[in-house]
């Protein structure tokens, strides 16, 4: 009876382990999705309303960022967008650009309203919720690149700064494998702190890729750092006419990449001070702060 | 010390073969006026497409390449996004290599990956058309009828799984109003995102969320680079054939179509033309109507035609065929619009056939005709219709005034011999026949409809009146060629309708899970109808030739509906009553009698959710219907020139009609599966029967007096499922019915029965990404006899196999190869006629060409044979011979 007991107890210790074992890896996963707790911006604090078209891209590709599952739009937390026009590329987010041309047939709809829906066709993983690399948009033209950064609600001042592109060393490998469609090759590289492995096709002569990765002779289909905290993956390849929208240049201060940077880490792990939310009730502001590893580090 | 020298000597060999390996390739990249070219070259060992190293282009348009490769062959490559890329291949040695490039604009292979090719949202299901479209496939429709669960049948119609659609809208709109043939074999596909199936549509969005409907409707969802912009198609072919039965030199083909899509305002115009046996008058046959009262003048008669063949009718058709159709669509507001439609087909059609006929007259006779026959139909036909629809959801109103104007000739000429065998063996002789009937209509329409919320009750109001006319004439000649006498028929009729029907009903709500409908409607149908027959001798009792008289009737209708429903479960009773009156005003017989009857209608149906993705429904219902508008004319009228009726009857006609009705329904869109099953039986029983006596080749059709019952079954079902493997298909379907009716011949009643059993099924695959194969084949089986006959009947089988093959060699080329075989079992020789098509299509970069072999085996006549009860028909068509169409599309705009 006592060794069974014994036993017994040593098998739910064992469950115990398991559970515990599981719950550390959904947490990890979930400590995986970088997402803050800021609330998205609105619309009209970043210049949506006024935008202006720059050009016109014959072609999309269109990358799931940091999908769950790549079939269902529901898991990802963004849909990032490739477009090119005369030697310029602009990534964005390719919900956001849904969202805003649906402003925009409203606005044109409803010319005397006086207020503007906040959001109309929002899509993808806690869509209410900020990341910095769906709300910034990259210009590369030639050799320059250009991040137009778009703070999360509790901010109204939007923020942009140039930096050389393109900035990583990358090492072409023998690998190859099939992403969306296209017989990609391997290449990695370090850069900013972290180790990338990407994968590019040569069938699309353009030299970008997602967020501000670029440099490869050829497109890139999918990259992720080697610890798979963040990933994108195209998902679509499509020609026709899309036009490239610049956001209203006034809502946008220029500075510097270590102050974006600095900023986009505090609204992540400090949302709460920084808003100055308060406990359910009381005037006390919360000071509970979220763990979060940033993509691009300080350099050494 | 030796050694250490040899050791020295192998390292700088070693050293030296190492710097040999290093290999550096320069030059630049030029336009073709010299200019420098933004742009990167690659370097790979030939055939590996491994790059190995890669440079950009520098101002001055230079690069420079160092690597290391042991490969004997290298591909160098210069690409960008403005230039695509060129590769060439050099030898592994240092050197100079320079590029001449083109700029040109960059097509990409599009591809999406982010969702299931079907997908559920609700009531609504997405069909992503990329993961159904072929290299092949032009238009949405090559798309549609690849998509598992949705089958368009060959008249254009749509229908997803078993059931016809109720709607079919392009952004949301229905631009086209139930003639969506223009949408689908217009629209090209790759301007298509998704294709939405519509489950439970409800049109009117005050009732939506409210008041659930069975029907189903489509919606095409556009991408956006198709969206606000004009776009010009044109097509333009021509060909020769073989020979010229069917058909004449030079084929040529012509099409212009303009396509426009905007938010407040859409439009589809368009031209086609042909007279290579492609029916585009299809295009124009509405599919759904909008509930206009049914225009109907009545015209007792027609010309004989050489029957059909059977056989897909590209193959028969002799055509000169000219469409046009102007649609627009305007939105004045977000819940008001204005559609305008117009439409007008031109043509010629020419048929020629032969046809034997072998029928029962007694049991010791039979009646033989063979028959020769031309034909030419010359087509006016022009209809326009104007909507106004105010769909907001606090109301909807709805009015179309509609105006279809025909002016259609048929000129028959025909040669005809008959003979009587058996006991007393007859021969009536070589006659020659030409017939000639002349058939202009016109008929006006309106039609309203409106729907208004009352407190918490829905009060909807339908109006529609309309006014036809037909003035036709049928003239026959008929010259014997035996006795050298002449006879001419006549038949004139004018006939004109008048009509209007009014509905209303109001819908309360009684507890939650109870709705009450009541409703009044009324309608009136007025014919008015002169006919005179000259040349025909008539049989001495009956000798009025004309007939003039005026045939109303009126019903007055209180509508009752109870109805339970639940998210599950819905249960309809129907008990309608209606009072009934007709009139019948005979001007020649100075007769003028009327009857009222109270007649009723009960229904009862059931629709129970058993499953999201399973539904059984089923109903019974029951009605009585008196006064037979066939019944009523007391002078002869030609039906046809070997058809003389008399069918006026003093007693009114009486159906009573039973039927009841049962179908399971199953689509799952993860599996992609679709299948239904259903059920269904009529039974009538009428107090009257019609009767037929022959005189020579001529019958004379009579209505009797005496009660005759017929009942029919039937059962049918189908199933369709998507498989993600070789990006395949497969569709399987069947249906077997069963019918008895009693014939009354040369005074002698027969019992008759008849069934017939179909099944077939179709599978589409790709085995490679380069090939594409459809297989379909459909089996027919039918046989009819009546009581102690049975032994005497035969078993009609025919089947009908395709296989279709398309490759794609290139990107641009895409080869088509098809097969066809249709078996008659009956048919003296050629019992498989085998049909071979073929065709190419190459894209290049402004125009897409088409080369079209069709008929290969050079087919020119096709001969099929039909059982019906006694009598056996052979009919043998003439076929469109071996021809060869080359056709140019390109874009205008």
């Amino acid at each position: 009876m006592n060794k069974l007991s014994k036993k017994s107890l040593g098998s739910s210790k064992k469950i115990i382990t398991i559970i515990l074992a599981l719950a550390a890896v959904c947490g990890g996963a979930n400590a995986q999705q970088k997402q803050s707790t800021a609330t998205r911006p609105r619309m009209v604090d970043y210049g949506v309303v006024k935008a202006t078209v720059i050009g016109t891209s014959n072609i999309r590709i269109l990358y799931a960022f940091n999908a769950k599952d790549l079939k269902d739009e529901d898991t990802w937390i963004d849909c990032g967008q490739l477009l090119t026009d005369k030697g310029m590329t602009q990534y964005a987010s390719h919900f956001l650009a849904e969202n805003d041309e649906a402003l925009r047939q409203w606005l044109k709809a409803n010319p005397r309203k006086s207020y503007y829906p906040n959001a109309l066709k929002l899509k993808g993983f806690r869509k209410d919720i900020w990341s910095e690399y769906q709300y910034s948009q990259i210009f590369v033209r030639g050799k320059e690149l250009t991040e137009w950064a778009v703070m999360p609600a509790a901010e109204y001042t939007q923020y942009r700064y140039k930096e050389p592109w393109p900035s990583m060393q990358w090492t072409l490998a023998n690998e190859k494998q099939t992403i969306c469609g296209y017989q990609c090759q391997k290449a990695t590289c370090h850069w900013r702190g972290r180790d990338y492995e990407a994968w590019f096709t040569s069938a699309i002569p353009l030299k970008s890729g997602p967020w501000k990765f670029g440099g490869l002779p050829g497109l890139i289909m999918k990259i992720y750092d080697t610890k798979y905290l963040y990933t994108w993956e195209a998902v679509s390849v499509e020609n026709g006419s899309f036009p490239i929208y610049q956001l209203e240049e006034r809502f946008f201060k220029d500075t510097d990449r270590k102050k974006v940077w600095k900023m986009q880490r505090d609204w992540n792990v400090k949302y709460n001070e920084l808003s100055g939310r308060m406990y359910n009730g009381t005037m006390q502001i919360r000071t509970e702060r979220y763990p979060y590893d940033q993509l691009e580090l300080p350099e050494q | 010390m030796e050694t250490r020298r040899w050791l020295t000597f192998l390292c700088a060999a070693l050293f030296a073969a190492v710097v040999d390996a290093q290999t550096t390739i320069e030059g630049a990249v030029l336009d073709s006026v010299g200019n420098a070219v933004d742009a990167y070259v690659t370097v790979s060992p030939k055939g590996t497409g491994n790059i190995l190293s890669f440079a950009d282009t520098d101002a001055k348009g230079h690069y420079r390449l160092s690597f290391t490769s042991t490969a004997d062959s290298l591909t160098v490559t210069a690409a960008g996004l403005a230039i695509g890329s060129q590769a060439r291949v050099v030898a592994n040695r240092s050197g100079r290599l320079d590029f001449h490039v083109k700029e040109q604009g960059m097509e990409l292979k599009e591809v999406t990956v982010k969702a299931d090719k079907i997908r559920q949202n609700g009531d609504t299901l997405n069909y992503l058309v990329g993961a159904y479209q072929q290299q092949g496939d032009r238009v949405i429709g090559d798309v549609l009828k690849r998509m598992p669960g949705i089958e368009v049948a060959d008249n254009g119609c749509i229908n997803y799984n078993g059931k016809a659609i109720k709607k079919f809208y392009v952004e949301e709109m229905d631009l086209l109003q139930g003639r969506y043939g223009i949408a689908t074999n217009n629209i090209n596909a790759s301007d298509v995102a998704t294709v939405q199936v519509l489950e439970n549509h409800q049109e009117k969005k005050m009732l939506q969320g409210k008041e659930l409907t069975d029907d189903v409707a489509i919606n095409l969802k556009l991408k956006d680079s198709a969206k606000g912009t004009v776009a010009v198609n044109t097509m333009l072919g021509g060909g020769m054939q073989e020979a010229q039965t069917i058909g004449g030199n030079p084929l040529w083909t012509a099409e212009l179509v303009g396509m426009y899509f905007a938010k407040t305002r859409q439009n589809m115009s368009l031209y086609k033309g042909n007279n290579t046996g492609d029916d585009v008058s299809k295009e124009l046959t509405s599919h759904y109507g909008i509930n206009a009262v049914p225009l109907y003048p009545f015209c007792p008669m027609g010309a004989m035609m050489p029957s059909g063949s059977g056989l897909p009718q590209k193959r028969t058709f002799d055509n000169h065929s000219h469409v046009v159709s102007v649609n627009h669509l305007e939105k004045l507001s977000a819940d008001k619009e204005m559609t305008f439609n117009v439409g007008y087909h031109n043509d010629r059609i020419r048929r020629e056939g032969y046809t034997e006929s072998d029928r029962f007259l007694s049991d010791h006779s039979r009646l033989l005709t063979q028959e020769t026959m031309t034909s030419k139909t010359t087509l006016h036909n022009l209809s326009a219709q104007a909507r106004y629809c105010n769909n907001s959801p606090t109301g909807f109103l709805a009015d179309v005034l509609k105006l279809d104007a025909g002016w259609n000739t048929d000129k028959v000429d025909g040669q005809l011999s008959s003979a009587q065998t058996g006991t007393m063996p007859l021969n009536y002789g070589d006659e020659r026949v030409p017939q000639h009937f002349h058939r202009p209509s016109l008929s006006v329409s309106n039609t309203l409809n409106t729907t208004q919320n009352v407190g918490k009750n829905i009060f909807d109001l339908h109006f529609s009146a309309g006014y036809s006319q037909r003035p036709n004439t049928l003239t026959v000649g008929i010259d014997s060629l035996l006795q050298g006498t002449q006879t001419v028929y006549s038949q004139d009729v004018n006939s004109h309708h008048i009509a209007g029907r009014f509905n209303t009903s109001y819908g309360i709500r009684v507890a939650d899970h109870f709705r009450f409908n009541y409703g009044i409607s009324a309608s009136a149908n007025l014919h008015g109808i002169v006919t005179d027959l000259d040349g025909f001798t008539p049989p001495a009792e009956h000798n009025q030739l004309s007939n003039d008289l005026w045939y109303n009737t009126y019903c007055l209708a209180l509508g009752q509906s109870y109805k339970y429903e639940s998210p599950d479960l819905d249960i309809t009773l129907g008990l309608p009553l209606e009072l009934y009156t007709q009139t019948l005003d005979d001007k020649i017989r100075k007769d003028k009698h009327g009857y009222t009857h109270l007649l009723f209608f009960p229904s009862l149906s059931v629709n129970w959710t058993i499953t999201r993705d399973l539904w059984f429904n089923a109903g019974a219902n029951y009605s009585k219907t008196v006064g037979d508008p066939d019944g009523i004319y007391s002078g002869y009228v030609m039906s046809n020139y070997r058809t003389f009726q008399r069918s006026y009857v003093e007693q009114l006609s009486e159906t009573k009609n039973y039927g009841a009705n049962a179908s399971l329904r199953y689509r799952s869109a993860i599996r992609a599966l679709f299948a239904n099953i259903g059920f269904n039986y009529r039974r009538t029983h009428d107090n009257q029967i019609y009767g037929y006596s022959y005189e020579g080749a001529t019958s004379v059709v009579q209505a009797v007096n005496q009660p005759t019952i017929a009942s029919s079954y039937g059962l049918s079902g189908e199933a369709s499922k998507g498989f993600d493997f070789l990006r395949s298909s497969i569709r399987v379907f069947g249906s077997y019915s069963l019918s008895e009716s009693e014939r009354l011949i040369s005074q002698s009643l027969y019992q008759f029965h008849a069934q017939s059993l179909s099944y077939g099924g179709a599978l589409s695959f790709s085995p490679f990404e380069w090939m594409g194969v459809v297989y379909s084949s459909g089996f027919s089986q039918s046989r009819s006899y009546t009581d102690g006959h049975r032994d005497q009947s035969t078993t009609v089988r025919s089947n009908t196999q395709r296989l279709s093959m398309s490759v794609y060699p290139t990107k641009t080329l895409t080869l088509s190869l098809a097969a066809e075989d249709n078996y008659n079992n009956l048919t003296a020789e050629n019992r498989h006629a085998w049909f071979g098509d073929a065709s190419a299509k190459l894209k290049l970069k402004h125009i897409d060409l088409e080369l079209q072999l069709n008929n290969l085996f050079d087919q020119r006549q096709y001969t099929r044979v039909s059982y019906s009860g006694l009598d056996i028909y052979t009919q043998t068509s003439q076929l469109r011979p071996r021809n060869a169409i080359l056709t140019v599309r390109f874009k205008l705009l």
